[in-house]
């Protein structure tokens, strides 16, 4: 990177917030995906004018630029592969209103979403979207991929809490939406900003709706002995008229994999749903009874729990699948490949069965797990990264994976975003996407070739040497 | 060493769930003081990927080895032993680190400091460097007064010097092995870690196990877990006995395994004071808020907290309290 470049950024930020040792470029280079790649220059702002004075100079010298939260992202969003600048959100991490009155909230960017709650909590809310990283991801981060989690089939997913935002393009900051819980003044360019994965501008500020805490959560543990009649339950439940706050489905090398890692307590089974119903005392009574009636001819066995400790160890579990995987066998760690298909609902069970035949067929081992009750499927492939006939068979199995998934007419990611990991399998109309961003972002210097513009193969930028 | 945890690093899957106890602390500024930044920057140096230089160093040492953020990780890594074993491999060293290396060779004390000794029965007290300085009367009183007649050995285990990546020789190893010991007896878990094929027992372990009585009081005492102690050496129970005979016993938020690290390591507090003062005043915030005593049961922990609160050793109030 250009000298005067580097001068200029001393100019804008203090010394002790631009990073440029090789460890600190090398360290920043990662995110949670199969990807690395370093910065030229990492630089922390603390305000949106600053932010506005970064993106106007990498604008006007063609620098990449690239905006990164804790870096949890699944899929490279946050791997700076042409260098350029790395913008570490996590020091905008005010919050700077919550107006319960008015049910939304003002965030930075580099707020930590648990942290978030924590606040709301005080208050008797929460933002609902629950992203397994919820502990340690940002705002930014959720809003950048269009985050959910768990709980999405009942509360939706960042998007349909986002009222506003502030944001700088390269020409310039902006403001968009309101805060108000309704808005048809316009286009709403900030709900296209949302998904958008840095490529079109920087978020330096949200405004977020949210919601009334539940009185009472119940959830049930459901074990099977075949992924099939798993999958009819959930169809079963949800064509039983209920709305549960979760549904989550976890096939049997996901349960072998948390009971090995976690020491969890967990059935032994072909698959597990997972069932949490909130809400009035009553409605949760209700809501537990009416599942165990819906569920009693298809499952081996139920449990129920109301007691928070039991609650938390089973959602424990569950966020654990991921990184749990990576001890399944010796030489073998889990990668994010194929991570995050929806597929309608009623779809599931075939998905997870094609899902375990091209495992066979390919020599691998893939888990599956998931938020069930809105369709979207988590698949983790576990492989010794060191080979590289390894990744290649991974490589056509995850092209066959996302074949069934257009087949069962569903798209390639539900909440984790799209990045270099799922690029060829972005969904949508690639040419207006391009349009937009040439319109926005002529130089092409927000998080270049990331979603439609990365046009080769998966494995690249490989993180395992 | 690096070598042997290449399988260990690569299941590391970036998750950044570990980062999640470090939110509460201003001194994480940057990827590389998170304990994820600190596992990729090991595989770096042993892809070659990245070259040794002082801010590697610095990197890789910043961090007490407290596996706190251990329990965070659902993949389990021994993120700790990656670390160790990173500096294992360094070549360059702080000159904080260089200080110590120093007086424990020539001295055989990190301080460099005289050791006391006293000859006497079969009972054995190690007294380390950091209780030789902080609690050295402490221990003759205890002792004293339980009419035992002690051998009290003194000089550097090493185990400070093992943590910043340098071997050590087995000096006091060698004096333990050429004499009888009934029983060898430790304040420090750093002493019990290096020398614990004498199967060596903690100060509070040994004096629960004579049965003596306490004077009690009606003060409340907030027990802080070592991290050696506790998730390394799995003592939680035996200091909070002792503690419930003399006085009300109350607990941090976070206690036992999910005790929060104090920064009071000798090795991590002289080479990083800033970070390690904001990990004590991190913890005495909410002892202000719960109005005890802190009571710590490792002399690193006391002669570091004591800075910011009040604070007794637990073998301080053995030797205060006994009957």
């Amino acid at each position: 990177m250009e000298q005067t470049i580097i001068d200029k950024l001393y100019e804008i930020v203090s010394k002790n917030r631009i990073f440029t040792s090789k460890a600190d470029l090398y360290a920043y280079g990662f995110d949670a995906s199969i990807h690395h790649a370093m910065p030229s220059i990492v630089v922390k702002p603390k305000s949106s004018k600053e932010v506005e004075e970064i993106v106007k100079l990498a604008n006007e010298y063609s620098v990449p630029i690239v905006a990164r939260g804790a870096g949890t992202a699944l899929c490279g969003q946050a791997v700076p592969i042409y260098g350029g600048i790395l913008l570490d959100m996590t020091g905008m991490n005010k919050i700077k209103e919550i107006r319960i009155e008015d049910l939304y909230c003002i965030v930075e960017p580099g707020v930590i979403y648990a942290k978030l709650n924590e606040r709301l909590a005080e208050h008797g809310f929460f933002f609902p979207p629950t992203p397994g990283s919820g502990d340690v991801c940002t705002i930014g981060g959720m809003i950048a991929v269009n985050a959910s989690g768990m709980r999405a089939i009942k509360y939706g997913a960042t998007r349909d809490y986002v009222l506003g935002m502030e944001i700088v393009f390269p020409y310039g900051k902006v403001r968009f939406g309101s805060r108000t819980l309704k808005n048809s003044s316009g286009y709403q360019i900030e709900r296209l900003i949302v998904g958008s994965e840095g490529t079109l501008g920087i978020i330096t500020e949200a405004t977020l709706r949210i919601s009334p805490l539940p009185e009472k959560r119940a959830v049930a543990l459901a074990s099977f002995n075949d992924v099939v009649k798993a999958g009819e339950g959930v169809a079963a439940i949800i064509a039983g008229g209920m709305l549960p706050s979760a549904l989550e489905i976890m096939d049997k090398v996901c349960i072998e994999a948390v009971k090995k890692a976690m020491d969890i307590d967990l059935p032994d089974a072909e698959a597990l749903l997972l069932i949490e119903v909130d809400g009035k005392a009553m409605e949760v009574k209700e809501g537990i009874k009416k599942i165990a009636k819906i569920l009693e001819e298809k499952a081996d066995k139920i449990e129920f729990t109301d007691d928070e400790e039991r609650m938390a160890e089973l959602w424990k579990g569950r966020k654990g699948v991921l990184p749990s995987l990576s001890r399944y066998g010796e030489d073998m760690v889990s990668v994010s490949l194929a991570d995050d298909m929806s597929v309608p609902i009623s779809k599931i069970p075939y998905a997870i069965k094609e899902f375990q035949n091209i495992a066979r067929k390919y020599g691998i081992i893939v888990g599956t797990y998931g938020h069930a009750g809105d369709g979207n499927l988590h698949t983790k492939v576990l492989i010794n990264p060191n080979d590289e006939k390894n990744w290649k068979k991974a490589e056509q199995a995850v092209d066959e994976i996302y074949k069934v998934v257009y087949e069962l007419g569903g798209i390639a990611s539900g909440e984790h975003g799209i990045g270099i990991t799922k690029a060829p399998w972005i969904n949508g109309d690639i040419a207006t996407m391009e349009k937009i961003k040439k319109a926005i972002d002529p130089k092409n210097i927000m998080n270049p070739g990331k979603m439609m513009q990365w046009k080769k193969g998966i494995i690249a930028y490989l993180r395992y040497k | 060493m690096l070598e042997e945890y290449h399988d260990e690093i690569l299941s590391c899957t970036g998750c950044g769930f570990c980062k999640k106890s470090y939110y509460a602390y201003e001194f994480c500024h940057k990827e590389s003081d998170f304990p994820k930044g600190k596992v990729m920057i090991s595989y770096g140096l042993l892809t070659g990927e990245l070259e040794e230089d002082m801010e590697v160093v610095g990197a890789i040492q910043k961090c007490t080895l407290c596996r706190r953020c251990e329990e965070d990780c659902p993949s389990l890594i021994k993120i700790a032993d990656v670390i160790k074993a990173a500096r294992y491999d360094l070549q360059l060293i702080l000159p904080e680190h260089e200080k110590l290396l120093h007086n424990f060779k020539e001295e055989g004390n990190i301080f460099g400091e005289e050791n006391f000794s006293k000859k006497g029965g079969d009972i054995v007290f190690f007294m380390g460097c950091l209780t030789n300085k902080e609690m050295k009367d402490v221990v003759i009183s205890l002792f004293d007064k339980l009419g035992i007649d002690v051998t009290i050995i003194g000089g550097c285990c090493g185990y400070p010097i093992e943590k910043i990546g340098r071997k050590t020789e087995d000096k006091i190893k060698r004096k333990l092995e050429e004499r009888k010991i009934e029983k060898l007896v430790m304040a420090c878990p750093n002493g019990m870690l290096a020398l614990s094929e004498f199967s060596p027992l903690h100060i509070s372990q040994f004096v629960l196990s004579l049965g003596v009585e306490f004077k009690r009081n009606d003060k409340n005492y907030i027990y802080h877990d070592s991290a050696f102690l506790g998730r390394y050496l799995g003592i939680y129970e035996e200091p909070r006995q002792i503690i419930k005979k003399i006085g009300n016993l109350i607990e941090f938020n976070e206690n036992r395994k999910m005790a929060r690290q104090c920064g009071g390591e000798i090795e991590f507090r002289i080479a990083f004071p800033d970070e390690a003062r904001e990990l004590a005043q991190y913890l005495l915030k909410e002892v202000k808020q719960k109005e005890a005593t802190v009571v710590t049961a490792s002399p690193h922990c006391y002669s570091h907290l004591k800075e910011y609160g009040d604070v007794v050793d637990i073998l301080q109030i053995i030797e205060e309290n006994i009957r």
